[in-house]
């Protein structure tokens, strides 16, 4: 049976990882000697920790899940697996790229706002005002980031998550 | 706090943004400013918890305040309803839009809700989930707001019983007309 590849990006509660899950459908009907993911920035450049092609290999992998850990803020990452097949199925498909930015430091940063405004009260250097502001900026980047990887723009899309987490840097609660 | 729990009140918080730009639209506003301008940063602060709490809820397990925020925005949807209550009489057409709701606050501490919709022409309602508690806070629609302080459990809207759980309303409930009820589980 034919395959084509498949991959889903994901992220949990810890915005410092990115989950990377082969899903591919009836996969198990061809048989594989290797696979891998090539994991690039919004620059074409691999991540420090992660040189490229990163082993995906099903030995190591049985859940079929890759975890990319360490992120210290959102990315727009672009992210290949290829799958090597033990005989080629000319009607299968074997590399799949997905284009993703992440958004969970930019979530986590508009929550700690209103955390330090509703909960613990205590905005330090932060009127309500500015803070309501910056929240929705950051808001709009969130959203900017998404777009821009609608339009394949990684460039575009990290420069959105760029001036959110420079918000959240320049703030002060 | 549950997953219905949570979920009903982005419902009422989009329900929320909704009334506050009716209003603002209909040009009375203007002539108060301060009214327009507290109204306005009432919204965006509903918006941003909405968009902030539902896009993580997911993961909510990981933020130990997060049931907090979610009570708070419940709190600005509440002043919402209490400032249209205020003005209802102002833009008769306002009634239209969240009119068919009723909620009924159990307890200072929300922790269930329940959504019924209960027969037309009807001006009662019994909730098994009242009985035992004593409920704080009722709201009917966009029009009034209904108070019930403890050991008063009646006004000119509406009484409620916690021993039977039977809520009374001040006029029969319309066709489609939703009770809502919010309370504490022991």
């Amino acid at each position: 049976m034919a395959i084509t590849a498949h991959i889903t990006i994901s992220q949990t509660g810890d915005p410092t990882k990115v989950f990377v899950t082969d899903d591919t459908p009836n996969e198990d009907s061809e048989t594989y000697t290797n696979r891998t993911l090539t994991i690039l920035d919004s620059e074409d450049e691999e991540l420090p920790d992660y040189p490229n092609p990163n082993s995906f290999s099903f030995g190591s992998y049985p859940d079929d899940v890759f975890t990319i850990a360490g992120l210290t803020q959102d990315l727009a990452l672009s992210i290949t697996m290829v799958l090597t097949p033990t005989v080629v199925d000319p009607s299968s498909v074997y590399t799949v790229t997905e284009q993703v930015a992440t958004n969970r430091y930019l979530q986590q940063g508009v929550y700690n706002i209103q955390q330090a405004r509703f909960i613990d009260q205590d905005l330090t250097g932060l009127s309500g005002v500015q803070a309501q502001g910056d929240s929705i900026d950051i808001i709009i980047e969130q959203q900017n980031s998404q777009t821009a990887v609608l339009y394949g723009s990684l460039v575009g899309a990290q420069n959105a998550l760029n001036r959110g987490q420079n918000i959240i840097d320049s703030q002060v609660l | 706090m549950t997953d219905e729990y949570i979920e009903s009140v982005f419902l009422r918080a989009q329900r929320a943004m909704l009334i506050i730009s009716d209003r603002i639209q209909s040009n009375f506003l203007y002539l108060y400013s301060d009214i327009y301008t507290d109204l306005r940063y009432k919204q965006r602060d509903i918006y941003i918890l909405f968009k902030n709490l539902s896009e993580l809820f997911p993961y909510k397990s990981s933020f130990d305040t997060y049931n907090a925020l979610v009570l708070v925005l419940v709190s600005k949807c509440q002043e919402v309803d209490a400032f249209n209550s205020t003005y209802s009489t102002i833009n008769a057409n306002y009634q239209d839009i969240g009119g068919a709701t009723i909620i009924v606050y159990a307890s200072s501490t929300i922790l269930q809700t329940a959504v019924v919709t209960p027969t037309e022409g009807t001006s009662t309602y019994t909730f098994p989930e009242l009985i035992g508690t004593e409920a704080l806070t009722a709201y009917r629609g966009t029009g009034t707001v209904l108070r019930f302080t403890e050991g008063s459990p009646s006004n000119e809207f509406a009484q409620i019983n916690y021993t039977t759980g039977l809520v009374t309303v001040n006029y029969p409930f319309g066709a489609g007309e939703t009770l809502w009820i919010e309370y504490k589980t022991t």
